[in-house]
C-alpha cells in the first residue's frame, strides 16, 4: 500500500534517508520504529508529500505521492502536535475537511461524538494535548481514509482513551484494510498492535519484518542441565546467561526445531518462556548499534 | 465501499473552494481593518480640499496614485496567505492536504487578494456616503477604486514573490520593502556615485524610478494627474469648467500587469522551493548566490554613498566638476558598504554570525569588481565622457543654462544642431576649466560647492532622437567665472579666465531658433488689444565716476504695449535684431560708450504671462523707429542721445 522505493533525502550535506526502502502492506499495522534522529518524521513527511526525495520514489497505492492531490485523499495524517487553522475549532476543521476529504463520513463524526465527547465548538488551540490528540483522531477517523498516518500518536492520551483510539484503529483495519502506519520511538506502545515494524537508524533501515515472523524465529528458553552436561553443538544463540544452575537461552530458530535439539543434552528442566518485541530486538540488534538501545529507554 | 473511486480528480487541480472560503472566513477582519484605514484616509484627504467638485476629485485621485496604505496592505495579506509557507508546522500539514501546491498558493492568494478589493469596494461605496455628496462623489470614488485596485493587484503579486522567495515570516516585509525601493535606491546610488567619476554625467532622467512604485507615483504623481480647463469663458479667456486628466494608466497598468508577471513567477518558483526551506531567509537555493551579490552591490552601492554623505559631507550634485570625492575614498566606500552586504547576507543565510572563515573569494570577486568599475569611470574607459550622438540620429537638441537666461532652448535647425555638437566638442576637450575647484570664494571650506550651489551655471545638453526620445543628456556644471551672469547689458562678476565654450554658447543662443523660443510669447498667447500689457522705457549710462545711472523715459500703457509689440519688438525678435544674450562677463564685453535704452514689458491673459526686459540693439530698427515716434531720444543705433541728470537718477 505504501512503498519506499530507494528513498534518500538530504538536507545539505546530512542524509535523513540514505537509500530506505520500506513496503507496507495494505491492511497491515506497520511500526516504524527508531531513537530521535533516525529519520522517522523525514520519512513520513517524504510519504505526505511535504517533502520531495533527491532520489527514490514514494508511493502509496501504486501512484507517486508527490503534488498529487488524488494519492493524499486516500491518507490523513496525525502528526505529534496536531495541526489546525489558528483559532478553529473541531467542528470548523470538520467543515473542512469535509470539503477537502471525499470519503469524509459526516455521520461517522457524529457517531464519534459518543466516543470522544469534546466540546466540538471549543478552539482546539485551548485544548490540553491529550484532548487535542483526540480532536484529531475523531477527525481522522471521520474522514475514513485508506490509509492513517500517525506519529508518536497516543503521546498524551490516558490510558483509558488510548485503549478506546487503538480499538476505534483496529476495528478499521479489520473492517475495511485501514492501513496504518505509526512513527514512534516507544517500541513498547507499538508491541501490541502493530503486526509489521521497520527500524530505522541513521537514515537506514536496519530490519523490516512481520512480527509473527520475528518471534517465530527466535526463542527464548531456561533450562537446568544436569552436572558435567554441555549445550548441543550447533545452535545460533543470541544470548546466554547463568543465574545458579539456570541457564536462560536466547536462540535464533523455531520453538519446536529448538526444544528437540535441547532434550538431546537430557535436562533437568526444560521451559520455553514468550519474547517480547523489546528482548527480539535487543538479541537481534545488540550488537548492531548503541542506538537501538535508545528505542527501549 | 471502492476507495478507488472516491479519490480527488482534477477538480482541485489549480483552485480549491474549500481552503478559499476558509480564508475568507478567517482573514475578514483585515479587510475590515483596511477599508476602515482608507475610508479615514478619504475623509481626511476630502476634508483638506476645498469644497470645489475638481479640487476634491483632484485629492481623491492623488490619493489613490500616493496612498501607501494598499501596499501596507498587500503585504500583510501575502504574509497571512502564505504563512503556511514560513513554519515548518503549517508547511507538513499543508502539504499532507489533498491539494495540488499550486491550488494552495492560488487559493490562499485569491483569498487574501478578494479581501483587498472587498476592503477597497467598501470603502468606494461609504466615501460618498460620509461625505455627504454621494452624487458628485461616486464617479471620482469610482476611479479611485480602480486605480487603487490595479496597484493593489500589484503590489500583492510582488508581495506574493517576495513570500515564496523567502522561508521566514519576519523576511516577507522586509525583502518587499527592499524590493520596493530597490530600483530609486540603487538608481541614485550609482548616479551618485557616476556623477562623482564622470564628467557631464548629471542628475536628469532618472530612468529606473519606474520601476519603484511607491516613490514612483509619490514623486511624480503630478506627471499623471492634472487639472485641466475643459472651457473658457469667449469673451473675458477665464476658466468656467475644469477637469481631472489622469495620463496614468497605462502606468498603473502596466504595474497591474507587472503583478500579474510576479505571481507566475512566484507559482513557477513554488514548483522548486522546497518545504524544508521554512524558517530560511532565501528559500529558493539557486538565488541564494544572487541575493548575496545583491546585498553587495547594494550596500555597496547605497551604503558607501551613504556613508560619503553622512561621514563626509558630500550631498548633493556635482556634474563631474572636479569637486566631488576622491577616487581613493570612493573605493574604499564601496569596499567598505560591500564588505557590510556580503557578509551580512551570508550570515542571514546561515543564521550564523561565524561566516568569517569562509566565503573570502566571493567578496575579492566584488572588490575586483568595484576597482574595474571605478577606474573605468575615472579614466573614461566606457567612453561614456566622450560620447556624442551621431547628427544623423539627432531630431532636437535642448540646451539649458538657467544661470544665464538660457531657459532649455531647442534646436531642430540641422546648422544649429552642428553648433550643438561643436559646443559639446569643446567642453569635453576643455574639462580642465569646467572641473576648476581652486576658485578664490570656495577654496576655503567649500560650502558652495558642499550645497550644490554652482553660482558659475550650469550647462545642460539633451538630444533627442527623430521620435522625441532621449538620446544623451550631459551636464557641465562650470565653476564662477567660467560661465558668466546673464548679461543683456548688465554683468557683475569681473573675474575668471575665458572659456572658448562661452562663445561658442553665446552663437547659439543668439540664432533666430533661439531668439524666437526665449523672447516670443509661448504659442497659443491669446495676444489681443484688450490684453492686459504694462511696460517702461528706461535709459541707463556709466557716468565719470563709473556709477550707473538710470532714468524711466516713457511708461506705457495697454494699447501701446499691444502697438510696440506687434508692430515693432516682435517683429525684431523674428529676424534676431533684437533680444541679444550677451554671456561675457563684464569684462570681456565692450562696454557701451553712449547711454543704453532699456525696455520692460509684460502681458497678462488669465493663465497666460508673458514678460521681456532687454536692451535695444544696433539691429532692431522697427523697435527704435517706434521709439523714436514716441518721444524717446535715441539715435539710429538704439544709443541714447538725451541728457540723464545725477539728481533724478538712481544707481
Amino acid at each position: 500500500m505504501i512503498e519506499l522505493k530507494s528513498v534518500t533525502k538530504r538536507f545539505g550535506d546530512f542524509a535523513a534517508l540514505d537509500d530506505v526502502s520500506i513496503r507496507v502492506p495494505r491492511g497491515a499495522v506497520f511500526g516504524l520504529i527508531g531513537p530521535n534522529g533516525a529519520g522517522k518524521t523525514t520519512a513520513i513527511r517524504c510519504i505526505t508529500g511535504m517533502l520531495k526525495p533527491e532520489a527514490g520514489q514514494v508511493h502509496i497505492g501504486g501512484e507517486p505521492v508527490w503534488d498529487e492531490p488524488g494519492v493524499k485523499s486516500r491518507f490523513f495524517c496525525i502528526p505529534d502536535e496536531p495541526w489546525c487553522f489558528a483559532g478553529a475549532s473541531t467542528r470548523d476543521m470538520m467543515e473542512f475537511y469535509r470539503r477537502i476529504y471525499p470519503g469524509f463520513d459526516e455521520k461517522r463524526y457524529e457517531a464519534l461524538w459518543n466516543v470522544f465527547s469534546l466540546n466540538e465548538a471549543q478552539p482546539i488551540r485551548r485544548l490540553s494535548r491529550g484532548r487535542k490528540k483526540q480532536s484529531a483522531f475523531w477527525l481522522a477517523l471521520s474522514a475514513r481514509p485508506e490509509v492513517l498516518i500517525l506519529d508518536e500518536p497516543v503521546d498524551g492520551l490516558d490510558p483509558l482513551m488510548r485503549r478506546q483510539v487503538w480499538k476505534l484503529i483496529l476495528s478499521e483495519v479489520a473492517d475495511r484494510e485501514m492501513t496504518v502506519l505509526i512513527s514512534s520511538h516507544n517500541l513498547r506502545e507499538l508491541e501490541d498492535v502493530c503486526d509489521h515494524v521497520a527500524i530505522l537508524q541513521k537514515g537506514k533501515v536496519l530490519l523490516q519484518s512481520p512480527v509473527a515472523e520475528l518471534q517465530e524465529n527466535t526463542s527464548k528458553f531456561v533450562l537446568a542441565l544436569p552436572e558435567g552436561a554441555t549445550l548441543p553443538q550447533g545452535l545460533d544463540i543470541l544470548s546466554q546467561s547463568r543465574t545458579g544452575k539456570l541457564i536462560t537461552l536466547i536462540l535464533r530458530g523455531r520453538e519446536e526445531e529448538l526444544r528437540a535439539r535441547l532434550r538431546e543434552a537430557e535436562p533437568q528442566f526444560l521451559d520455553a518462556q514468550p519474547l517480547t518485541l523489546e528482548e527480539i530486538f535487543i538479541y537481534e540488534l545488540g550488537g548492531e548499534d548503541h542506538g537501538v538501545q535508545d528505542i527501549l529507554l | 465501499m471502492n476507495w478507488e473511486v472516491r479519490t480527488m480528480a482534477s477538480r482541485t487541480s489549480f483552485f480549491d473552494t474549500a481552503l478559499f472560503g476558509r480564508a475568507l472566513r478567517r482573514w475578514w477582519p483585515m479587510a475590515l481593518a483596511m477599508a476602515a484605514a482608507l475610508l479615514y484616509q478619504c475623509m481626511a484627504s476630502l476634508q483638506n480640499a476645498s469644497p470645489a467638485a475638481y479640487d476634491r476629485a483632484y485629492a481623491i485621485l492623488q490619493l489613490a496614485l500616493q496612498s501607501p496604505l494598499p501596499a501596507v496592505f498587500a503585504c500583510a495579506a501575502a504574509m497571512l496567505a502564505y504563512r503556511y509557507l514560513h513554519a515548518v508546522r503549517d508547511a507538513a500539514f499543508m502539504a499532507a492536504l489533498p491539494v495540488k501546491r499550486s491550488a494552495l498558493f492560488l487559493s490562499q492568494g485569491a483569498a487574501a487578494l478578494v479581501l483587498l478589493l472587498g476592503a477597497e469596494g467598501l470603502c468606494a461605496l461609504l466615501t460618498p456616503l460620509f461625505a455627504g455628496t454621494p452624487g458628485q462623489l461616486f464617479p471620482v470614488m469610482g476611479r479611485w477604486f480602480w486605480i487603487t485596485a490595479a496597484l493593489t493587484g500589484a503590489y500583492f503579486g510582488f508581495a506574493s514573490l517576495c513570500a515564496v522567495l523567502t522561508g521566514h515570516s519576519l523576511a516577507v516585509p522586509a525583502l518587499y520593502a527592499l524590493g520596493l525601493y530597490a530600483a530609486v535606491a540603487l538608481e541614485a546610488s550609482v548616479r551618485t556615485m557616476a556623477q562623482y567619476l564622470i564628467f557631464g554625467l548629471g542628475n536628469q532622467q532618472w530612468k529606473l524610478t519606474v520601476l519603484s512604485p511607491l516613490y514612483y507615483l509619490k514623486r511624480f504623481s503630478y506627471n499623471l494627474l492634472w487639472t485641466e480647463v475643459a472651457e473658457f469663458d469667449a469673451f473675458t479667456g477665464s476658466p468656467l469648467r475644469y477637469t481631472i486628466e489622469f495620463a496614468g494608466r497605462w502606468t498603473v497598468l502596466g504595474y497591474l500587469a507587472a503583478g500579474v508577471v510576479f505571481i507566475a513567477l512566484a507559482l513557477v518558483l513554488l514548483r522548486n522551493r522546497p518545504a524544508e526551506a521554512a524558517g530560511d531567509v532565501i528559500a529558493v537555493r539557486l538565488l541564494r548566490p544572487a541575493f548575496r551579490a545583491g546585498a553587495a552591490l547594494a550596500a555597496g552601492c547605497a551604503g558607501g554613498m551613504l556613508l560619503l554623505r553622512t561621514v563626509f559631507g558630500y550631498t548633493g550634485y556635482y556634474a563631474g566638476n572636479g569637486s566631488g570625492p576622491k577616487v581613493l575614498l570612493l573605493f574604499f566606500m564601496l569596499l567598505l558598504g560591500g564588505f557590510v552586504g556580503w557578509f551580512g547576507a551570508q550570515m542571514l543565510l546561515q543564521k550564523s554570525l561565524r561566516v568569517f572563515d569562509r566565503h573570502w573569494p566571493g567578496y575579492g570577486v566584488w572588490a575586483a569588481l568595484a576597482l574595474l568599475a571605478v577606474l573605468g569611470c575615472k579614466l573614461d574607459l566606457f567612453g561614456v565622457e566622450r560620447s556624442i550622438p551621431a547628427e544623423e540620429k539627432i531630431g532636437s537638441v535642448s540646451v539649458s543654462c538657467y544661470e544665464v537666461g538660457v531657459n532649455n532652448t531647442a534646436y531642430k535647425d540641422p546648422e544649429n544642431i552642428a553648433k550643438v555638437r561643436e559646443l559639446h566638442r569643446t567642453v569635453v576637450e576643455n574639462k580642465a576649466l569646467f572641473q576648476r575647484s581652486d576658485d578664490p570664494r570656495y577654496a576655503s571650506g567649500g560650502m558652495g560647492y558642499a550645497y550644490g550651489y554652482n553660482p558659475g551655471g550650469t550647462l545642460i545638453i539633451q538630444y533627442f532622437d527623430k521620435d522625441g526620445g532621449i538620446l544623451l543628456t550631459r551636464e557641465y556644471a562650470a565653476p564662477s567665472g567660467e560661465m558668466a551672469w546673464a548679461s543683456n547689458g548688465d554683468t557683475s562678476y569681473t573675474g575668471g579666465e575665458k572659456n572658448p565654450a562661452l562663445a561658442q554658447l553665446e552663437t547659439l543662443v543668439n540664432t533666430n531658433e533661439a531668439v524666437e523660443q526665449r523672447c516670443l510669447p509661448a504659442e497659443g498667447f491669446l495676444l489681443r488689444p484688450e490684453t492686459t500689457g504694462w511696460g517702461n522705457v528706461g535709459a541707463g549710462a556709466l557716468d565719470e565716476w563709473g556709477y550707473y545711472l538710470y532714468d524711466d523715459l516713457l511708461f506705457l500703457d495697454r494699447s501701446e504695449v499691444y502697438e510696440l509689440c506687434t508692430q515693432a519688438i516682435f517683429p525684431d525678435f523674428k529676424d534676431s535684431s533684437l533680444g541679444y544674450l550677451r554671456l561675457r562677463p563684464q569684462y570681456q564685453q565692450d562696454l557701451p560708450a553712449a547711454s543704453t535704452v532699456t525696455i520692460n514689458l509684460g502681458m497678462d491673459n488669465p493663465d497666460q504671462y508673458w514678460y521681456w526686459y532687454g536692451r535695444v540693439t544696433a539691429d532692431a530698427h522697427r523697435t527704435i523707429a517706434w521709439l523714436q515716434r514716441h518721444g524717446v531720444e535715441l539715435d539710429d543705433r538704439g544709443n541714447f542721445t538725451g541728457t540723464l541728470t545725477p539728481e533724478e537718477s538712481e544707481w
